[in-house]
């Protein structure tokens, strides 16, 4: 565990000197925190380092977390969703600070149809909004995207609360 | 590990030969029935035992409680426990049970002395061997054994402690295992001749004792005898699980144990029904050891019975022949087993029965198939990936729902329910523990035998540490070699399930008859040898393979999967077979009662080949004496392959079914019976051309001028239409037909009215085209008829317009809009320079942008910071008309303008925003160290049997038919959902099916006339890569370079994937000095498409126009998944493949058909370098636009990759250096190079002369951290 958390706040100190935003200590906890969280979730080590790595902000790794979290609560049965998460950024033109906006975005638009979805739900919705769009020129961000589909399309994957 | 046959190891659950105390117990036992002893709890309690004697020395400082842990006292109290053992000896009993009924670390938990648990089961062991030894010393001759009793524990892994939760479970199989494994240690180092779990309550805790056992046997290569007893709880005759004692039976059966009996909860009165019926089908010794009768608390012993009466009871037993070992539960003594002993002694021994083969199974009731059983039906409703439904159950969670579904299932007859969770969403293992955890808590579920379904190991024994009862495993196969298939089936066997063997071997999956019966064999032959698994426990399943597809070599399939079943049962003995039904009529998808009478055909004759049970819908199998006559002779036709045409006579007869239905839907002709104006309205509504001049005849001799009918009741219908449309409840194919019978109608008015008709209404007048290089129209013509629906006058100019032209037709129309259309995307460069100069020459006409590659982004971004008139990207056709209703109104249109302005602006401070979390884009350099790399020396490279160029000029398009992919059909139409599915669906469903019979009738004629001209032309050549880009040579030594394709890398930095893939790494580098292939193709269902549809046009018919061209595009679709096929069977590698249409259609092939110009190979202007490579002009008439359109546009192009793990991919986002090094490899400059990749600028190019948007690309440095 002592490894582990020397590496964590090695991290920190390499975030806040490439992305700045804000304190190397605020880096810090927020690291440390949810990486907790996320072992305690079953995550493997070498998942939870790619993330820290990927996030360009703290608060979209807090966020991310608090994704995890409540999927776990929610929907204990579906499987952790990080690699499906990294294979979505992955195949996708957006970073993984482009996705964290949409995944807020449908975060609220849940919220505000009373409504609950997993998260590996929520990525294929997304894999979709960016399978209609591959390959047209000036990608529009992916959380207006995701907006404009809701509101096209609809979403019927989620179960009212 | 587990070991086959062939490692020094004996036969599961059979006792060891070499052991003489083991083959003593046989000689009695073939001799004469055998004591057991009786309680050792009551003989303890009568010693009154107080704290300290449990706590004896060892435990004197123990925090808790240990009065009442009988088996500690072996450690603390040995001197009374083998003077138990000694009375029950000199009783007569040849067998003693050790101190250990609790002596699992789960029991001992209660304690607090898990860490006792060995060294107790030893020391307990022991102290039952001395006293054998002793009374063995005392009596030469006299032989006694020490049976390692094994209690069922304290927690029950079938049943949930929590009614609120009914799939928890207090112990899993996995602890149930672990704990007994320990305890079974203990015994067996103590030196315990037998092992005997004992007074089972739940079957599932016993099979984990079991599996423990073989475990124990299996590590340590020795084996000992194994006797199985169960406890009936009540008067029901079944366990507190639920099982009757032949299902418990079914369930044990695989640990081939020595004896199977019941003992303790009942009385032997009681005892009797079940020990007689479990004495008629156990095929192994038979044990009963009850409980003195009922308790009773007032009784010293807690217990009724005297020995006298406990004994005559089991005299009744011996006396009919019930027995092979006898003895005493709780509140029995040494005095009863004297008894016992007395009045048994004159009675011979139970026969054990022989039994006729059959494969045995169970749930909570048994169920035996036998040579002369019925047909099985297994439910297959509860699979994922065959039930869309209870998929979505299953995603939604909605298990009571899906357990509906089940125990439907089991109502309808089904004999076995088939439970698959393989679905890229769940987590197979969970989701299969939750459902069989629930499905456990419902007899009426659980009363039949489980089939766990899955194609992954993990999943399937997590199914199997959940079922009390004996399941099938569906499936293993030897695909994976045979190290593989013989782990899985002795796990299975272990676990105590039958398997279902798929008819698969390292080649692949059996097609004929005779693949299919080989590879039966040879796994049976390993399974009953290698693996020693019963031959009724081995259920093969030669794969039912779909008929009627059009091609000839699935002709035979049925008939092969019939005849296989016949030779199987013949070469196989002991074995039965299975198959999922409905994959034999998939090519009927959509229309049920083909598909019914399909299936109960294939059944009528497979059963009678021998198949034993079959994967259906249970409750809809049709009677095969109730079907059609007429439609019975053509399905036994192509079931049987009994005539050429027979799939063509049945797809005609499939048709015409449907036409039936559709046709009595139109004869209703109440509406007939109104006014004029209401019957034109209902003909508008419903899109009825039928009466359409007789009507519109009338309305014109009623009204003052034939302008007024338009005006009129003309109009008002397609008001309706509007209205109806525009709040969703009409969809486009329905307007598209009213649009027909408008258009109808004013045609026939036309000559009455001269010029009145260009007065109508002072109709705003919308100017349209497909702007200049772009050939694609079926949007635009749908975004023209719905405008027109709602009273606009449309000028088309059809395709490949210049700015000029269309502004030109916008002036003298006097345009109220302009609209734009692209499907490609240079398209949308033409776009914005019309947008310029529609600047330039002072429009403030209304632009309206469409088109597949459009989109609100890039008409804010890019287009409309060059025009100062309104502007919007219209997405969908049902969306056209608010739009043009806002930008004309009197009132609105300037708000409307103001607010499709404020729009753009938020969308690019969106936009702007955005680019601060932009992707991350990793140099050139280093994204070619991470390419796609594998190990060419040992990759498989097919050689092609033909290369060069193949011309193919005249396709027959029957041929073409079973492959046209309907979905995207529909989605041209605007109706959501993938066929066949969407014929289901709530909304679509109904409009989907109709538009699907009038596609079929069109189909019909364009293939009767002829009416499309499909040719396609292909070539495989030598290939290599050399970085980015691959050569290829027109010969086989690679020195003549026919021309080089030029691919581009992906840069996004990657979170978990380890590729930054390109094309080209899938053809072999010349570095590796190995020679590989490459090919590309063009196909097109040719200008006779457009020339097909011109012909409806001309009649004013737009619905069937478009149908035509969406067609064509389908057909061209078709013919490339067509080709395809043929190119990999002359590549050699196709020639393997076995898959179903459908699976084609889904692309699970090997190797790839990328095209130019799409997310893979996004340049368009390699296209131009396939095209050289094919003479496409000369060989199949298809040219190419200035921007790289293909024309005619009903036309498919691609390059063929044939690796093993090719795949498809978006290259995404790239950067500078990598349209430096493109720009160099291309020899073109660097800024037509970004012009033509513009949508996968990374950055914002220097002269693009756009909004300042993008930062500098950042370069984030690779920070070298070590990996935890």
């Amino acid at each position: 565990m002592r490894e582990k958390t020397a590496l964590w706040e090695q991290l920190a100190r390499e975030k806040h000197l490439v992305m700045g935003q804000i304190t190397q200590a605020a880096w810090q906890e927020a690291i440390l925190s949810s990486a907790e969280r996320l072992l305690n979730l079953g995550l493997q080590t070498a998942e939870v380092n790619k993330l820290i790595r990927a996030v360009d902000s703290a608060n979209d790794l807090l966020f991310i977390t608090d994704l995890f979290v409540a999927t776990q609560l929610d929907f204990p049965l579906k499987p952790m969703p990080f690699q499906r998460l990294a294979q979505s950024v992955d195949n996708s033109p957006y970073s993984i600070g482009g996705w964290t906006a949409a995944l807020e975005l449908f975060a609220k638009w849940l919220e505000d149809h009373s409504s609950r979805c997993d998260l590996a739900t929520q990525l294929g919705y997304l894999d979709c909004c960016v399978a209609a769009i591959q390959n047209k020129p000036t990608p529009p961000p992916l959380k207006d995207l995701l907006e404009e589909m809701l509101f096209l399309h609809g979403f019927d994957g989620a179960r009212k609360i | 590990m587990l070991k086959t046959q062939n490692s020094s190891v004996h036969q599961e659950g059979g006792p060891d030969l070499s052991s003489d105390r083991s083959q003593e117990l046989k000689n009695l036992l073939a001799k004469r029935i055998l004591l057991i002893d009786g309680a050792m709890g009551t003989m303890i309690q009568r010693h009154k035992l107080e704290e300290a004697d449990f706590r004896g020395q060892i435990l004197k400082n123990h925090p808790r409680d240990l009065k009442g842990n009988n088996d500690l006292l072996s450690l603390t109290r040995p001197d009374l426990i083998k003077e138990i053992h000694l009375q029950y000896l000199r009783a007569g009993a040849d067998i003693i049970e050790t101190n250990t009924f609790n002596g699992t670390s789960l029991a001992q938990a209660d304690y607090g002395l898990e860490h006792l648990v060995f060294e107790l089961n030893q020391k307990s062991a022991l102290l039952a061997r001395e006293a054998a030894d002793q009374v063995m010393g005392e009596n030469p001759g006299r032989i006694c054994f020490v049976a390692g009793a094994i209690g069922p524990t304290n927690r029950t892994a079938s049943l949930s402690p929590d009614v609120n939760n009914p799939a928890y479970r207090a112990v899993s199989f996995d602890q149930l295992v672990d704990s007994y494994f320990e305890q079974i240690a203990g015994l067996v180092a103590g030196g315990v001749d037998i092992l005997l779990p004992e007074t089972t309550f739940d079957t599932l805790n016993l099979k984990a004792a079991i599996f423990a056992i073989e475990k124990f046997f299996d590590e340590k290569a020795k084996r000992i005898p194994v006797m199985l007893s169960v406890t009936i709880t009540d008067a029901s005759g079944r366990t507190l699980s639920g099982q009757t004692i032949e299902a418990f039976w079914h369930s044990v059966k695989h640990a081939k144990p020595l004896s199977v009996g019941i003992n303790c909860a009942l009385g032997a009165h009681e005892m009797r029904p079940y020990i007689e019926a479990l004495s008629k089908v156990a095929d192994c010794y038979v044990s009963c050891y009850p409980n003195a009768g009922l308790p009773n608390p007032l009784s010293d012993t807690g217990y009724d019975e005297t020995p006298a009466h406990t004994s005559s009871e089991l005299e009744d037993f011996a006396k009919a022949g019930f027995l092979n070992i006898v003895g005493g539960c709780c509140g029995t003594t040494p005095d009863h087993i004297c008894a016992i002993a007395e009045k048994i002694k004159a009675y011979p021994p139970r026969a054990i029965p022989e039994l006729e083969p059959a494969l045995r199974l169970s749930g909570l009731e048994p169920l035996t198939a036998g040579k002369d059983a019925p047909f099985l039906i297994v439910g297959e409703r509860t699979n994922v990936t065959g039930s869309p439904k209870f998929a979505q159950l299953i995603k939604d969670e909605k298990y009571d729902e899906a357990l509906k579904v089940a125990r439907q299932q089991v109502e309808n007859g089904a004999n076995i329910i088939d439970v698959n969770f393989d679905e890229g969403m769940l987590d197979g293992e969970k989701a299969m523990t939750h459902f069989l955890n629930l499905i456990a808590s419902e007899p009426d579920i659980s009363r039949v035998p489980i089939m766990i379904d899955s194609s992954k190991w993990s999943v399937i024994e997590a199914g199997l540490k959940c079922v009390q009862g004996k399941s099938i495993v569906n499936s293993i196969s030897l695909k994976e070699g045979e190290d593989s298939f013989l782990k899985q089936a002795l796990l299975a066997k272990r676990y105590g399930a039958a398997v279902i063997v798929m008819a698969f071997d390292e080649k692949g999956q059996a097609a004929t008859k005779d693949d299919k019966v080989r590879i039966c064999k040879r796994a049976f032959k390993l399974l009953t040898e290698k693996a020693q698994m019963d031959a009724t426990d081995i259920i093969f399943d030669p794969n039912i393979l779909t008929v009627a597809t059009g091609i000839e070599e699935h002709n035979t399939y049925a008939l092969d999967f019939i005849e296989a079943v016949r030779e199987i049962k013949a070469v196989c003995p002991g074995a039965r077979t299975s198959g999922g039904l409905s994959n034999v009529s998939f090519a009927f998808r959509g229309n049920n009662a083909v598909r019914e009478a399909m299936h109960s055909a294939f059944l009528y004759h497979a059963i009678r080949a021998g198949l034993d049970m079959a994967i259906v819908n249970a409750g809809v199998l049709a009677v095969y004496e109730n079907i059609e006559r007429e439609l019975l002779e053509l399905v036994e036709d192509v079931i049987l392959n009994r005539r050429n045409d027979a799939t063509e006579r049945l797809v005609t007869y499939a048709e015409k079914v449907k036409g039936q239905a559709k046709t009595s839907a139109k004869e209703d002709l109440g509406w007939r019976k109104g006014t004029v104006e209401a019957r034109l309205s209902h003909a508008l509504v419903k899109g009825i051309v039928d009466f359409v001049e007789p009507d519109t005849e009338e309305a014109r001799l009623k009204y003052p001028r034939p302008l007024d009918v338009i005006e009129g009741p003309l109009m008002d219908g397609m008001k309706i239409v509007g209205e109806l449309f525009g709040a969703g409840k009409m969809f486009l194919p329905q307007v598209v037909k009213s649009a027909r019978v408008m258009k109808k109608a004013v045609a026939y008015l036309q000559p009455y009215m001269e010029k009145q008709i260009d007065n109508v209404s002072n109709q705003p007048v919308f100017v349209i085209a497909t702007v200049k290089g772009d050939v694609h129209d079926i949007g635009k013509n749908i975004v023209s008829v719905v405008l027109a629906c709602n009273g606009y006058k449309v000028i088309d100019l059809g395709v490949m317009v210049n700015c000029d032209k269309i502004l030109a037709a916008a002036r003298e129309h006097n345009a109220d809009l302009i609209g734009m259309s692209g499907l490609i995307t240079p398209s949308l460069d033409e776009m914005i320079s019309n947008a310029k100069e529609m600047e330039r020459q002072g429009f403030k006409t209304p632009l309206l942008i469409g088109g597949a590659t459009t989109s609100k982004a890039h008409t804010a971004i890019k287009i409309a910071p060059h025009y100062t008139g309104p502007i919007c990207q219209v997405s969908d056709a049902s969306l056209v008309v608010g739009v043009c209703n806002q930008l004309i109104h009197p009132e609105h249109s300037v708000a409307y303008a103001a607010e499709l302005k404020k729009s753009h602006a938020k969308t690019q401070v969106s936009y702007r925003e955005s680019m601060s979390k932009k992707a991350n884009l990793v140099r050139l350099e280093r994204a070619r160290e991470k390419k796609f790399a594998p190990d060419w020396s040992q990759t498989r490279i097919d050689t092609p049997t033909q290369l060069g160029l193949q011309v193919l000029p005249n396709i027959s398009l029957e041929e073409i038919i079973p492959f046209i992919d309907w979905s995207p059909f529909f989605w041209t139409w605007e109706l959501k959902g993938l066929y066949p599915k969407i014929f289901d669906h709530e909304k679509f469903g109904e409009q989907a099916q109709e538009l699907f019979q009038d596609a079929q009738d069109i189909l019909k004629q364009i293939v009767k006339q002829k009416a499309f001209h499909a040719r396609a032309v292909y070539g495989i050549w030598p290939a290599n890569s050399v970085g980015d880009d691959v050569e290829i040579y027109r010969d086989s030594a690679g020195k003549d370079l026919l021309t080089k394709v030029h691919f581009l890398r992906q840069q996004k930095e990657k979170i978990d994937s380890p590729y930054y893939y390109c094309l080209a790494d899938f053809v072999a580098p010349k570095s590796s000095g190995r020679r590989d292939y490459f090919g590309g193709f063009v196909v097109t269902s040719g200008f006779e498409v457009e020339k097909f549809a011109k012909h409806f046009e001309n009649d004013n018919d737009d619905y069937n126009s478009i149908l035509v061209k969406s067609l064509g595009d389908r057909f061209a679709e078709a013919l490339a998944e067509m080709l395809h096929k043929r190119v990999r069977d002359t590549w050699n590698y196709g020639k393997e493949e076995t898959f179903s249409i459908e699976e084609l259609i889904r692309e699970k092939y090997r190797g790839i058909r990328p095209a130019p110009g799409y997310p893979a190979c996004p340049d368009h202007t390699e296209k131009q370098l396939l095209w050289d490579m094919l003479d496409a002009d000369k060989t199949v008439g298809v040219s190419l636009t200035e921007n790289f359109a293909m024309n005619p546009p009903s036309s498919v192009s691609g390059f063929y990759f044939s690796h093993p793990d090719s795949m498809y991919f978006a290259v995404g986002p790239i950067d500078r250096d990598q349209v430096h090094d493109y720009a160099q490899r291309k020899k073109l400059p660097i800024a037509t190079v970004e012009k033509w990749l513009s949508p996968n600028l990374g950055y914002e190019p220097e002269d693009s002369g756009d909004l300042p948007l993008s930062l500098p690309p950042v370069h984030i440095p690779h920070l070298h951290l070590s990996e935890t």
